[in-house]
């Protein structure tokens, strides 16, 4: 018995293979030539996150979109996903070049992880088996592990590797453990003929495939921040490098997301109603449980740990809508990440370019009078926050609308109306760092020298980058979200 | 020209730019650009006024781009200029303008001097966005933005705590309202599958009466936290902790008046659900008849204004609720030329006054004969408060007549009767202002006396105007009363316009009562009984008013030696700001301080049960205190405490715990999974 | 719950009952005469020289992680290596990139020094 050569298409592949050799070459050169400049590296890992990019975005998905069984799957889903975890790893590396505290580590061991990590993510998104999404997972969670322990110095940092790392495990172990259920049940890993064992013969009622899908779905909303497991976000998040959290906090999202996008779409419309009352309680709990909690914070990086944890919980809603098949909720679900990814990396700038070296700035009172010592900077972070609290017009505004209104055309009722009240709660919180920025004299004299660090240039471009995508989709939203909306078509 | 509308929002937008990101160049300039770009927009709207007046009129939609498309639904950022859009653009362009220049003089000199200008156009260019939208997104956004600008210019003057205070205080108010105000939308968007106007009228008619009922409400809590009616009226009074001329512009001629303009604008939809209507009819009554009685005492001048304004948004309301919407933008018309007036003169006494004492600038109290000081700014504001009494032919007269009227025609007995007694409070209060600030002796701090001037000319001249306007404002649209010329502007917005439904009921009753007059010759019977009585009111208050303040100077202290419980509930505004507190604020709070608490990270995990154990036990003791001390009020608070003690056991830093909830998140959701 | 998860439970039962009744059983019944002897690590072997509790310097978590890496490597080696006719050129591309990937993990923990002690 020979295997034949099984068909692959490189274009499709290209972009996944081109960050992990990217990966393996800035660890081997950084391994071989440690004494070079550190900007070549950050450098060439943006030229690698970028030509990822541009391979993803040339590669058109045709009808051939799944290749060796199921295993890797680009169709244009993958594709838009693919841009949104490229894009948050090249603002990430961004945002690593401008932070002042990771000046010293070795530049190859971090670069290298990130693009080890945004590999994972990108396999776990682009994938019908269930196999690769674990394996997917454990590649990036492994990478996050590390990355959220890397300034070695700090015990905050020691403490956030370690609780991610003991939480991130035992998520895993029940996601593999529903797996395995879930194969049992209907003796598949493929989401697609999970499907069609679910339609021809009944074992969705199977107490061994609930159960097992319960457990994924419990592994899955680990890795989103989804309530009630959360409770690893704010600590995690608050230890890490700054950088790092920008970003946890949108790629492994991302991912998670999209596979669970995927397994709610092959077996949602057959799996029962309990699985709609279990996403409603999800959103609800998640979304409340983050703007409640973000209110009072005297942190910002864990104020917005809270309101990440808020947003994933909005996004719960368009995946509760995903379940009764709406078309317009996974284009939705595209866009509000596009929008979340921009806005989020672009207030994790600010919080990285007003920190000076040694020094950064993470308590909100930090913050006071920013307005009147770096106006650019603070202009910067009131358009994020406006933008998270979702005001018009602003893109996380005209994100909010599409997801809402998509829950509301499969007949939610109680869960948008639910999400706007939390929606207007959050303003509160994200409103008062931009009143203390402006309506606040500076504390004690601002942090002047974190202003031209040599990593300013990468600060500034991010900074631009976020504010321009963050203030397009708010004023000109209609062509990126047809183009989400056309990324959903080719999904089964 | 009507093409050219979306230049109207554009230049105050070029203002914003300009002030906000050169702020530090143009510093004293800032002023004038502002003013000049609010000019070049009133420009624009006078030419497509002047279009709309003397030419055809009708709806015209302007088309700037496409703004969400989300499969059926399509929303563009169009603007809409109808007769209803254009009475809106003049008073918003037209008061607004006067408004800038007049800040050039009241603001000269304050450090935040560019600062204030921005806000300022962007308020303009909010505001305008809102009157002009063609769908209601896009009136959501100028609604978001009139808030934001309130609440920055509310606390502009941050130093001040009561400032920042009341900044936060219009926020959340306004964020409840904002509340009601999306899900309504949601609810139009539900129903209807639309929100463009054009579209949203042409469904209307099929809605069902709780339908209509569910919107027209939903949409009216927005409009009563934006326009202050009860019970969300608590921000307004304590929003003139900002600039006067801010509380002229937003909180007096404008923003305020946007839920009124917006239940005009779905007054399709109101008149498909009568509940909504009646139901704002009575809280316009009772808002305009309790915060009149609260400006009876009132000593600060801008609180008098602040309730008074109210009181007028409640007269709106009215008029609105008995489905006599022309009369009810009317009156927001004519009262964003008194009201404004009456603010700008107040400013202009404390311009004057500001070598007094701090305490003294604004109190009354130790005003007094500042007649012969500043004849100028006391006959402006005296024209201002016969239109606000609504002496006849002042303004307010002919708007406030017409709302009684259309109450009394329409069936609302009731109501008719508070808007009455309420006119009555309003002669009252408004010239004992007049009285207490103007005439009499002079109680001014002797070293202030000397300084007390006539304001300049840029502070003057935008007076006079609006003395003017408040004096022609009324006679000329509003004759002959009912059937007057701003009725026949306005008709094809509110009654025929792109898919309006059959006139209703209320509509329909103001009609008839115009029509009563015409055959009466001038007025029927009743409509003549209702004039004489409402002018009867108005002289009654001012010379009640002229009794107690200038002949029998003892009387107000004899009344309040006589009833000590009312005066006390009155001057204490009905105790309302402390039982918010009490019942809500104080809970609210604790919950929060308490989740802030309890988010505290334990870095080294290693806290000691026994120390918990001993919190809670002390917890549970102390609500028992409370319970039987501070009664139900505290004792809320004190559960809420305890949950939160349980949560920081639970977010305490330890993995253990963060385990322990999320298997305990499991096994809850697995057995909803398998023994639902 | 359905019924063919009976016998598993029964069976769960069975066993843990019998193991909990045997330790009771001799907790309750046994005699315990501990000696030094008895009580000892190694009761007949190797007398032990000091506490076994002593920390490791952290360089052997680092081989030891190492070695199971490659270890692992060998085993999935193993069965490529039984079946590589059958596998064909298939079999034989794939495994190039895994065993690519390997020896640059191996350069690189070279290069960056893991492998020597000091």
């Amino acid at each position: 018995m020979t295997i034949p050569f099984p068909q692959i298409h490189w274009a499709y592949l290209l972009p996944v293979l081109l960050v992990v050799g990217g990966a393996v070459f800035v660890l081997m050169w950084d391994a071989f030539f440690p004494q070079r400049e550190r900007s070549f590296l950050v450098t060439l890992t943006l030229a690698v996150l970028a030509s990822a990019l541009g391979a993803s975005l040339a590669a058109q998905p045709g009808s051939e979109a799944a290749s060796m069984g199921g295993m890797y799957l680009y169709d244009g889903f993958t594709r838009f996903v693919f841009a949104l975890i490229l894009l948050s790893s090249f603002f990430s590396v961004l945002l690593s070049a401008a932070q002042r505290s990771l000046e010293e580590v070795p530049a190859g061991d971090y670069l290298g992880l990130i693009l080890f990590a945004t590999s994972g993510m990108m396999l776990m998104a682009a994938t019908r088996s269930l196999l690769m999404v674990f394996v997917g997972l454990e590649i990036f969670s492994l990478a996050l592990y590390v990355l959220a322990g890397f300034l070695r110095g700090q015990p905050e940092g020691n403490e956030a590797a370690l609780k991610y790392f003991l939480l991130g495990s035992f998520a895993s172990g029940f996601l593999l453990y529903g797996m395995a259920l879930i194969f049992g049940a209907t003796g598949s890993v493929d989401l697609m003929e999970i499907a069609q064992r679910l339609t021809t013969s009944p074992p969705s009622r199977s107490p061994a495939f609930l159960l097992g899908l319960g457990f994924v779905v419990v592994g899955l909303g680990f890795k989103v921040a989804a309530a009630p497991f959360y409770m690893w976000t704010p600590d995690v998040y608050e230890g890490s490098p700054t950088a790092v959290t920008a970003f946890m906090s949108v790629g492994p999202k991302v991912a998670a997301f999209a596979a669970f996008f995927r397994l709610l779409l092959a077996v949602g419309p057959r799996a029962g109603a309990e699985l709609d009352a279990i996403l409603w309680v999800m959103a609800v709990l998640t979304m409340t449980a983050g703007n409640v909690s973000a209110i009072w914070q005297s942190n910002i990086k864990r104020m917005l740990a809270y309101s990440s944890i808020a947003h994933a919980g909005y996004i719960l809603v368009a995946l509760a809508a995903v379940r009764r098949g709406s078309d317009l909720a996974t284009g939705s679900f595209l866009f509000y990440m596009l929008v979340y990814a921009l806005m989020n990396m672009g207030a994790f700038c600010v919080v990285v370019a007003a920190g000076a070296r040694g020094e950064e700035r993470t308590r909100i009172e930090d913050y006071a009078g920013l307005g009147y010592t770096r106006p650019a900077l603070a202009a910067a972070m009131a358009l994020f926050m406006v933008s998270l609290a979702g005001i018009p017009p602003t893109g996380g505004f005209v994100a909010k609308f599409y997801l809402f209104s998509a829950a509301v055309k499969v007949g939610f009722v109680w869960l948008p109306v639910i999400a706007v009240l939390n929606s207007v709660v959050s303003v509160s919180y994200y409103l008062r760092l931009v009143v203390l920025m402006y309506m606040r004299e500076p504390g004690e004299a601002p942090a002047r020298p974190g202003l031209l660090g040599p990593g300013w240039s990468y600060a500034l471009a991010a900074l631009v980058l976020a504010a321009a995508g963050v203030l397009n989709f708010g004023i000109f939203p209609s062509s990126f979200f047809e183009l989400a909306l056309r990324s959903t078509l080719l999904l089964n | 020209m009507i093409r050219y509308a979306w230049l109207i929002p554009l230049f105050p937008l070029a203002g914003v730019l300009i002030n906000g990101l050169l702020g530090s160049r143009v510093r004293d300039k800032a002023g004038h650009v502002a003013s000049l770009m609010a000019g070049l927009s009133l420009l624009v709207v006078l030419g497509i006024a002047r279009e709309m007046i003397l030419g055809p009129g009708g709806s015209h939609v302007v088309p700037v781009w496409t703004w969400i498309t989300a499969g059926s639904l399509s929303v563009s950022v169009s603007f809409l200029v109808d007769p209803l859009s254009t009475i809106m653009l003049l008073v918003v362009a037209g008061v607004g303008f006067v408004i800038h220049v007049y800040s050039i003089g009241y603001m000269h000199g304050d450090p935040g001097y560019p600062r204030f200008f921005t806000y300022l156009n962007l308020f303009m260019l909010s505001m305008l966005l809102l009157v002009m939208a063609d769908n209601y997104l896009l009136m959501f956004v100028g609604w978001e933005g009139v808030g934001l600008c309130s609440y920055l210019l509310i606390g502009f003057w941050y130093e001040k705590q009561s400032a920042s205070d009341a900044g936060k205080k219009a926020f959340i108010v306004n964020r409840i309202g904002d509340a009601g105000f999306l899900l309504g939308l949601f609810l139009i968007w539900t129903l209807t599958g639309s929100l463009s106007y054009a579209e949203v009228f042409k469904a209307a008619p099929q809605l069902a009466a709780p339908a209509a009922t569910a919107i027209g409400l939903l949409l009216f809590i927005g409009a009563m936290g934006k326009s202050a009616q009860i019970p969300l009226y608590v921000w307004l009074p304590d929003a003139m902790e900002g600039p006067t001329p801010v509380s002229a512009l937003i909180h007096a001629a404008t923003m305020v008046t946007a839920g009124v303009y917006m239940v005009a604008r779905t007054s399709p939809v109101y008149v498909q659900g009568p509940g909504a209507l009646e139901v704002i009819a009575l809280v316009g009554a009772l808002t305009a008849i309790f915060s009149a009685s609260i400006g009876l005492v009132q000593n600060d001048i801008k609180r008098v204004m602040a309730y008074s304004t109210v009181s007028q948004l409640g007269f709106m309301f009215m008029a609105m609720g008995v489905g006599a919407f022309a009369s009810g933008i009317f009156h927001l018309m004519t009262h964003a030329f008194f009201k404004g007036l009456l603010f700008l003169g107040a400013g202009s006494v404390i311009h004057a006054l500001h070598h007094a004492p701090a305490a003294q600038q604004q109190d009354m109290r130790y005003m007094g004969g500042l007649r012969s000081k500043m004849p100028v700014t006391y006959w402006c504001l005296v024209a201002a408060a016969l239109a606000l009494a609504g002496v006849p032919p002042f303004a307010g007269f002919w708007s406030k007549d017409e709302i009684l009227a259309g109450a009394f025609f329409s069936g609302h007995y009731v109501v008719w009767g508070l808007g009455t007694a309420a006119a009555l409070m309003t002669a009252f209060y408004v010239f004992r202002m007049i009285f207490m600030t103007f005439h009499g002796e002079m109680r001014v701090d002797h070293h202030a006396r000397e300084h007390i001037r006539e304001s300049p000319a840029v502070m003057t001249v935008p007076l006079v105007i609006l003395a003017v306007l408040s004096v022609v404002g009324g006679v000329l649209p509003g004759f002959p009363p009912d059937a007057g010329w701003i009725h026949k502007f306005l008709a094809p917005s509110l009654a025929k316009a792109p898919g309006h439904a059959a006139l209703d009921e209320g509509v329909r009753v103001v009609k008839a009562a115009a029509q009563a007059g015409a055959q009466g010759g001038g007025h029927g019977t009743a409509g003549i009984a209702l004039i004489v009585l409402a002018i009867a009111v108005a002289l009654g208050g001012i010379a009640l008013a002229w009794r107690m303040y200038l002949r029998d100077t003892a009387a107000p202290a004899r009344l309040e030696r006589r009833f000590p419980g009312l005066y006390r509930l009155l001057l204490n505004k009905y105790y309302v700001d402390e039982i918010y507190q009490a019942c809500i604020v104080e809970p609210i709070y604790r919950l929060m301080r308490a989740l802030f608490d309890f988010d505290q990270k334990v870095v080294d995990g290693a806290v000691n049960g026994s120390s918990f154990l001993t919190v809670w036990f002390s917890r549970i003791s102390g609500i028992f205190d409370l319970r039987t001390v501070d009664g139900a009020v505290n004792g809320t608070a004190g559960v809420i405490g305890f949950f939160s003690q349980l949560f920081k056991f639970i977010q305490s830093g330890m993995v253990q715990n963060y385990l322990f909830v999320m298997l305990l998140g499991v096994f809850l959701m697995v057995s909803a999974y398998l023994f639902r | 719950m359905p019924r063919e998860y009976v016998p598993i439970l029964t069976l769960l039962a069975l066993a843990g009952g019998f193991g909990l009744l045997t330790l009771a059983a001799t907790f309750l019944f046994g005699k315990r005469r501990p000696t030094a002897r008895k009580a000892a690590a190694y009761e007949c072997g190797i007398i032990p020289q000091t506490s076994a509790r002593g920390r490791f310097s952290v360089k052997f978590f680092l081989v030891a992680i190492l070695f199971i890496v490659f270890d692992v490597e060998t085993i999935f080696l193993y069965p490529w290596a039984v079946a590589f006719r059958d596998l064909g050129l298939y079999g034989f591309v794939v495994m190039l990139p895994f065993m690519g990937l390997l020896a640059a993990s191996l350069v690189y923990e070279w290069k960056r020094g893991a492998l020597e002690w000091d």
